[in-house]
């Protein structure tokens, strides 16, 4: 790819910038750290040069006084889409050295939030995940209404079923009573 | 309860460089960690409330309100693997085999079910809980036996097979059986542990081959392993008088019983046969067959330190019910009569998964199943489950925290409040004051006499 080119070039480049700013060792020079937001064409071309990007590619975020400056708005791609195959520079984080890194990196890391393509479309997902979850609560509900239980029966005492307990004519023949199983 | 959730994090991620093994670790700790609101939620109620933690001054309130019982419950999901909080649990998997053996299937996953063991005499007396916790299992069982009949990973069906136990175990405490539930906690831990052990021996002979559709004919290739891979699957569907059935088929016999909520046992049984079913999915595919595994593979068994473990559990599967029961007696009685059908509920609906399963397997090798149909995409993708919750929610709590801890907090405090506040305040003072402000002299001083005057004669 154009990344071992471009890595050759940025080593010296970075390398005579640091050798000409950077006595105290601390910190990247001014033109190296980010600026204010662009505003004429002209600065924007450097800013893109400065995050190695191409004029085309590079495109800010909006002046709403949120305080990005000139950083790039990079697409919102989380690290899982990125190829596990390629001998990246750092293969952790599947980054080359000198590559712009998207604001919220730490966010689309391979630990954290997954933006990769789904096999199923994402409604599709939803959609069948949400009737899975209301077919189930509706028939826990149902199951509520009609619960299952051993058959019972209504209670039977033995003999005549307390005919005589329950005011029955001593005078008269009690009737007979069958008394079923289950 | 916190010890195990931090060591199952650090054993999860013992391959530490491995960027799926860390999420996978991630995934457990705030699972446990959202289940860890609701036991501090019931510990702190039973703090102010009742100003005790001991559990036998707390089984003699008669009534306990809903809040601390959801609390108990929602710990208990979290850390026992019920739907809701159950995608930790297969990704698990990450870590080693003798972790996973050992924690998340026999010692960890269990502690959620036995804190409700432990605390049932404050769910016994409120049955709006019991039945939570009927449908909560019912459901997981299911949607575990369901994930696991699609998967291709030996550890993800054993780990399946362990949420769907789970979920039984959960049954078994929403029909206020406590004892049985932890019966069934005893006896599964014998044969899901070997389970998981066999699947290690058997990864590590096959040179770190997990995949099913890689193993084949093992059979005679690895006797020892194989026969305890099948001793265990035996005893897990419930085959009569090995260890899983004295617990497992108490259980079914239990919930025909019973008066509960018909689809929780209708989800219950289907499960049963789910497990039969993914069981001897497994089984065919990996000790029988064609040998799918490359020509040149060092299988042996030649290691006792794999072997005598594996061959101790399998006696221990084998045993260890009738041990069980015949030493510690239940302290509810059991139903003892009941018809014909309900007292081999289990038995038949295990055959009709088996059945089910060989039916299957025999339609693989005549015919050409359609590759995608929505169920078995929904099962495949565990129910759709991890992407919609793993993707959306992180997503936004990330981002707005960024955007909060930084340009929301930066804009207000060094701007707002600060100078570009009080630029406008001015700006908005001095606007409305030069709009107020036209300059008529004469009629100021007019007006001002007036009222000088109009005061005056008022206070007269």
């Amino acid at each position: 790819m154009a990344a071992a080119r471009v890595r050759g070039v940025l080593w010296q480049r970075a390398a005579a910038r640091l050798r000409a700013g950077a006595r105290a060792a601390s910190d990247l020079p001014k033109e190296l750290m980010p600026g204010p937001y662009p505003r004429t064409p002209e600065e924007r071309a450097a800013a893109a040069k400065k995050y190695n990007m191409r004029v085309e590619d590079y495109e800010p975020y909006p002046d709403d006084g949120f305080g990005y400056g000139d950083y790039p708005k990079l697409p919102d791609r989380s690290l899982h889409e990125r190829d596990p195959w390629y001998q990246w520079d750092q293969q952790d984080m599947r980054h080359n050295w000198g590559q712009p890194m998207h604001w919220d990196f730490d966010m689309y890391i391979r630990n954290r939030v997954d933006t990769s393509p789904t096999p199923v479309p994402w409604h599709t997902m939803r959609k069948h995940f949400l009737i899975f979850l209301t077919t189930m609560l509706i028939m826990f509900g149902v199951g509520e209404m009609y619960p299952s239980y051993r058959p019972v029966g209504p209670k039977q005492y033995p003999f005549n079923n307390l005919y005589l307990e329950r005011g029955g004519d001593p005078n008269k023949e009690p009737p007979e009573v069958k008394h079923y199983e289950i | 309860w916190e010890g195990v959730g931090i060591m199952s994090f650090l054993l999860i991620g013992w391959w530490h460089g491995r960027a799926e093994a860390n999420t996978a670790a991630l995934q457990a700790v705030i699972y446990n960690r959202i289940g860890d609101v609701g036991l501090i939620l019931s510990m702190a109620w039973l703090a102010s409330i009742l100003n005790t933690w001991e559990i036998h001054q707390v089984s003699y309130e008669n009534h306990i309100p809903m809040l601390p019982l959801l609390g108990l419950i929602l710990a208990a999901t979290g850390k026992s693997a019920q739907f809701g909080l159950h995608p930790w649990l297969p990704a698990a998997m990450e870590g080693p085999t003798p972790v996973s053996a050992l924690l998340h299937s026999s010692t960890m996953v269990v502690a959620g079910i036995f804190l409700l063991i432990r605390t049932h005499p404050l769910l016994a007396t409120n049955q709006t809980a019991l039945t939570t916790c009927l449908c909560l299992g019912a459901l997981s069982t299911l949607f575990a036996a369901t994930c696991a009949l699609t998967q291709n990973d030996i550890k993800k069906i054993i780990a399946f097979s362990t949420s769907s136990q789970l979920g039984l175990m959960m049954v078994t405490i929403g029909l206020n059986l406590p004892q049985l539930a932890f019966l069934h906690i005893s006896t599964h831990a014998f044969f899901k542990a070997m389970l998981f052990l066999c699947s290690g021996s058997i990864i590590h002979s096959l040179g770190g081959e997990q995949d099913i559709r890689k193993m084949g004919g093992l059979q005679k290739l690895l006797p020892t392993t194989t026969s305890c891979l099948t001793i265990g699957n035996l005893a897990l569907m419930g085959t009569p008088f090995l260890a899983g059935f004295y617990s497992k088929d108490l259980i079914i016999e239990s919930l025909n019983n019973s008066y509960l909520n018909t689809w929780a046992l209708l989800l219950t049984l289907l499960a049963t046969s789910f497990t039969a079913t993914y069981s001897l999915r497994m089984t065919l595919l990996v000790q029988t067959g064609h040998p799918r595994i490359p020509p040149v593979t060092p299988i042996n068994e030649n290691t006792p330190t794999v072997t005598n473990p594996i061959s101790r559990l399998a006696l221990g599967s084998i045993m260890a019910g009738l041990l069980i029961t015949s030493n510690i007696l239940p302290t509810k009685t059991l139903p003892m009569t009941m018809p014909t059908i309900t007292k081999t509920a289990a038995i038949l609906v295990t055959i009709l998964g088996i059945l089910l399963s060989l039916e299957l397997s025999n339609m693989t090798h005549n015919l050409i199943h359609p590759k995608q149909n929505i169920c078995s995409n929904f099962s495949l993708t565990l129910g759709y489950f991890n992407p919609l919750t793993h993707r959306l929610t992180p997503a936004k709590f990330l981002s707005s925290g960024q955007k909060i801890a930084s340009h929301l907090i930066d804009l207000s405090w060094y701007k707002k409040m600060g100078p570009e506040g009080l630029a406008d305040l001015q700006l908005m003072a001095s606007k409305t004051s030069t709009h107020l402000h036209t300059g008529l002299i004469k009629t100021y001083l007019g007006t001002f006499a007036l009222s000088i005057l109009i005061l005056l004669l008022l206070t007269q």
